[in-house]
């Protein structure tokens, strides 16, 4: 039993720090420092985590399981997580907001529900993480009290993220009541096709079941939600929503896909090749006609997980390496992205329309190029990482044959470079018609766009050696 | 003794600078660090074309096919891309050109860009890195890399330093690039799966094995993707507006070398990598470029802006390149080759004496000149020698280029190089109505009164294009001849065609 604590353990410290950090909070009343703390707590787990076993380690009944694949994603999706504290505390510094703790403690719990979802190897294991994840995650979208918009994001999400939750546990039900088992193995091989007779409410679930997991990945014809949440929701929720949260999500589907409907391609293939076709044509259309940045990209998002969903149509192993790094890659720029929208604007990236960043590169030089580069990454245009990234995702998919998908994509992606080349324009060639109001420069902001743009320019000389 | 890596040397010299320039002299305090950058970007761009010049002098022209001065390390085996650089008799002119025009173009802004210099210079320098990288880049993904990251300086060059319109030029420019070289992306990694591997020498041996289908496709792709950057009617439409909109330094890289990029890759991947496709769908690509010429001309002549009527004449003259091409005849594609690289020295004449007259004058329309010969002799001078090349008078680099590739073109269809043959009448008529009509006449023009001649950048920018334009006419045998083992190995594949 206590063995099975020792493997539970980055789950239970990440409790702890979340729940004692909110505690202290309470008596302290210099918020920042117990959230600098609890920061660096958050490397020390991530440490931890990464000298965890790479090998697999099951526990309570292989319910919950460790190895190199969730070791990686923890340490990923952690590190994101302390990238957006810091990013609230330093957004909380420069807009001159009172900064909570609660914020911290709800990032945390998520990310909890996030560890949680992708050790399971349990649906209600999973579902308890995935709900988890999302409760806080509702609570985050609304955590702007003093705004309509923030809340009104925040209904939104939780009526549809609710609903979803329902229509996924519907499937669960299903999955339950045709195969007699919550374990994904004995799904499995009841979903089997190499089995005499193919189930069709084991079916029905598991489609029910994907569209649940498809609409936490904001993927069409799910993604209705994401535009009007990420417009409301205040930034730094955002950040986490775009960043963090995607990259959980896409490891809990990894498992999902893996382990429940593996070798049974069809049903999961259809759906995901659906969804990656649609959100590519959502996201880069979508995104035109858009004037709130924080709007667009929501629609950035739709169209990178439509990327992201081609790798994983491949079910080839290539194809979900293409699908892990073009996310990393994704999620790597938008986080710097959204670090540079702060340190440009301050509290007005609140609401950041185009209107805020004209000219703003006349002023902000160093800012405005790291944008810029991050811009281009997206395009993706040589030699940065996300050229490499959609580089090597097309070419899994031409060589699976995939060429529909592949046409969408690159016909996507010149829509979309569109609206990527929009932003560098109106940082650049216009002159700015309102006074830019001078935003001092924040280290914790500059460390984070930093290590985005190193990644994003250095990528490309060890994509050699880079695997997960 | 291992060789110098004077490829490398070329490449990294203005990636180098650009970067000092970038992390270095932008984040100095010193008051006079534009000053500062101008040096660095002269200096590395001095260096850069004298290490361009000790490759012509080192190439050792009698070899037989090959590439020389080669480089190749591993860098991303998973996705086939080496650091892998080596040149022939074509790159190598076009490498020295970009050397060179990026030279004169820094020269020839110094004194006239006024707004973020150092920035200035860093796109520059840029692009040239990115120009060099290309022609010389002997791995296909490397230069696919180049030829799309190219974009990136020229863009903003565009887009920050151009004219009242700007924002919609760099715009169109850009999209209209990326789109056709999507194709070209795709049809490299069907190739790759195929044949897994990018190295050129090794792909000109594997692709042509392709079934003629498969080839036809990669051909189309591929076709869209540098017909773009010629460009070949009717995906030109990007090409007036960036020039027009575009700073003259900037015109003079986006005429000069830019649109060579295209033509380029014609003798570099089509031809070699696609000899079936290319033999079938040749004429249909003559017919188009006979269309180019005619059409662009005839547009050029309607035309009341200066650099608008040299930007058409440009589609006109590249219409020559890819006649001469897809001519598949010896002569025609040395013709074309020649073309090439005198109209990168023509046009880039032709560009900076516009800019300089729009120094003077702050206006691009035709009407608003006449009579400058009188103000300005030497200038005068100069550009009825450019206007005399972009012709194609014999005894200037122009003629050597029509006629051979015109040549070229006869021996496959003579409806067509009839055709071709009237753009080199209608160029002269609107080149010497624009050279008409600015430089003679009366004086209506009170501004035109206080003109002063060249001013001593103004000639060190115009004079080595020139001396090479009137060079280039005399003896292009001396060039010409060099062509000979590259374009006999390159069409060799295509006896079996015949």
């Amino acid at each position: 039993m206590l063995y099975n604590f020792t493997i539970l353990s980055p789950e239970l410290i990440l409790i702890a720090i979340a729940l004692l950090g909110q505690l202290i909070a309470v008596y302290c009343k210099k918020t920042h420092r117990v959230i600098d703390s609890t920061v660096i707590l958050c490397i020390a787990l991530v440490a931890f985590i990464l000298q965890m076993p790479s090998f697999e380690v099951s526990a309570f009944h292989d319910s919950f399981v460790i190895n190199g694949f969730s070791r990686f994603f923890k340490a990923l999706v952690l590190m994101f997580t302390i990238a957006n504290i810091i990013m609230y505390r330093d957004f909380c510094k420069i807009s001159n907001n009172e900064i909570k703790h609660e914020f911290v403690s709800l990032t945390l719990l998520s990310t909890l529900g996030i560890f949680v979802s992708i050790s399971s190897r349990d649906l209600l294991l999973l579902f308890c993480g995935l709900e988890l994840q999302a409760l806080a995650g509702y609570a985050l979208a609304a955590f702007n009290t003093s705004s309509y918009k923030s809340s009104e994001a925040a209904l939104k999400y939780f009526v549809l993220g609710a609903l979803l939750s329902c229509i996924s546990l519907l499937g669960m039900s299903f999955i339950y009541g045709f195969s007699g088992s919550l374990h994904y193995t004995t799904i499995a091989t009841l979903l089997d096709p190499a089995a005499n007779s193919i189930n069709v409410g084991l079916v029905i679930g598991v489609i029910l079941f994907l569209s649940g997991i498809l609409f936490k990945l904001s993927a069409a014809p799910f993604h209705m939600w994401t535009p009007d949440v990420y417009e409301g929701a205040p930034i730094s929720a955002v950040t986490y929503f775009s960043t963090t949260q995607k990259i959980g999500v896409l490891a809990i589907l990894f498992n999902v896909i893996h382990f429940i409907v593996w070798d049974y391609t069809q049903i999961s293939v259809d759906l995901i090749r659906i969804a990656a076709g649609l959100s590519m044509i959502i996201g880069a259309l979508g995104a035109i006609r858009q004037e709130s940045l924080k709007r667009l990209m929501g629609y950035s998002t739709i169209l990178n997980v439509g990327y992201v969903l081609i790798g994983i149509t491949l079910h080839s192993s290539e194809g979900d390496y293409a699908a892990q790094i073009y996310m990393m890659i994704y999620t790597i720029g938008a986080i710097g992205f959204f670090a540079c929208l702060i340190a440009l604007l301050g509290s007005k990236a609140e609401d950041a329309t185009f209107r805020d960043i004209q000219g703003i590169a006349s002023n902000r030089k160093t800012i405005a190029a790291v944008a810029t580069i991050i811009m281009f990454s997206m395009i993706g245009l040589p030699p940065f990482a996300g050229f490499f990234g959609k580089y090597y995702l097309f070419y899994q998919a031409v060589a699976a044959k995939e060429f529909v998908l592949v046409f969408i994509g690159i016909a996507s992606s010149v829509v979309a470079s569109f609206y990527y080349l929009k932003i560098i324009k109106t940082m650049y060639f216009i002159d700015s018609e309102i006074e830019v109001e001078r935003i001092p420069t924040n280290r914790g902001l500059f460390l984070i766009t930093l290590i985005s743009v190193c990644f994003i320019l250095i990528f490309p000389f060890f994509m050699n050696n880079f695997r997960i | 003794m291992s060789e110098l890596p004077i490829l490398s040397i070329c490449l990294l010299l203005p990636l180098l600078s650009a970067a000092y320039i970038a992390f270095f002299v932008s984040q100095s305090r010193s008051p006079n660090k534009q000053a500062y950058a101008m040096y660095v970007a002269i200096l590395s761009s001095i260096f850069t074309l004298i290490s361009t010049i000790y490759l012509l002098i080192k190439f050792d022209y009698a070899s037989d096919g090959g590439y020389q001065f080669v480089e190749r390390h591993k860098w991303v085996k998973t996705i086939g891309l080496e650091y892998y650089l080596g040149i022939d008799v074509i790159s190598l002119y076009f490498i020295f050109l970009s050397a060179l025009l990026t030279l004169i173009c820094i020269i020839a802004s110094l004194f006239t860009v006024k707004k973020y210099i150092k920035e200035f210079l860093l796109c520059f320098l840029l692009l040239e890195a990115f120009c060099i990288g290309a022609f010389s880049s002997l791995n296909l993904l490397l230069f696919f890399l180049f030829f799309e990251v190219i974009l990136v300086p020229m863009y903003l060059i565009i887009g920050i330093w151009g004219g009242e319109n700007r924002i919609y030029a760099s715009i169109k420019f850009f999209i209209y690039t990326f789109f056709g070289s999507v194709f070209f992306l795709i049809s490299l990694i069907y190739i790759y799966t195929k044949a897994h591997t990018f190295s050129i020498p090794e792909l000109t041996q594997i692709v042509p094995t392709f079934s003629l289908a498969v080839q036809r496709n990669l051909f189309i792709a591929t076709f869209i993707a540098f017909a773009v950057k010629v460009p070949i009617p009717p995906f030109h439409t990007w090409l007036p507006d960036a020039h027009v909109q575009a700073p003259t330094a900037g015109s003079v890289m986006l005429a000069g070398i830019l649109l060579k990029l295209g033509g380029y890759a014609f003798l570099r991947i089509s031809l070699p990598m696609l000899p079936a496709a290319s033999a079938e769908l040749a004429i249909y690509i003559l017919i188009l470029s006979s269309f180019a010429i005619i059409y662009a001309s005839l547009v050029a002549l309607a035309q009341t802006d200066m650099k608008k009527m040299i930007a058409y004449s440009s589609v006109a003259h590249m219409g020559y390149v890819t006649g001469g091409i897809f001519s598949l005849t010896k002569i025609g594609i040395q013709g074309a080759i020649f073309q090439m690289i005198s109209h990168g020295v023509i046009s880039s004449a032709l560009f900076l004496i516009v800019g300089i007259l729009y120094e003077r004058n702050h206006t691009k329309e035709i009407d608003k000149y006449g009579g400058v010969a009188s103000k300005m002799p030497i200038l005068a001078v100069l550009f009825m020698i450019s206007m005399l090349g972009s012709i194609g008078l014999p005894g200037t680099s122009g003629f050597i280029g029509e006629f051979f590739s015109i040549l070229g073109i006869f021996k496959v269809n003579n409806i067509v190089a009839v055709i071709a043959g009237f753009g080199i009448v209608l160029g002269a008529m609107y080149m010497l109505k624009l050279y008409k009509r600015v430089m003679f006449g009366e004086i209506t023009n009170q501004n035109i009164l206080s003109f002063k001649d060249l001013e001593i950048y103004e000639m060190l920018a115009l004079a080595p294009l020139v001396i090479l334009i009137i060079y280039f006419g005399l003896v292009p045998e001396t060039i010409i001849k060099t062509f000979n083992l590259p374009v006999e190995g390159l069409l060799k594949v295509y006896d079996s065609f015949k």
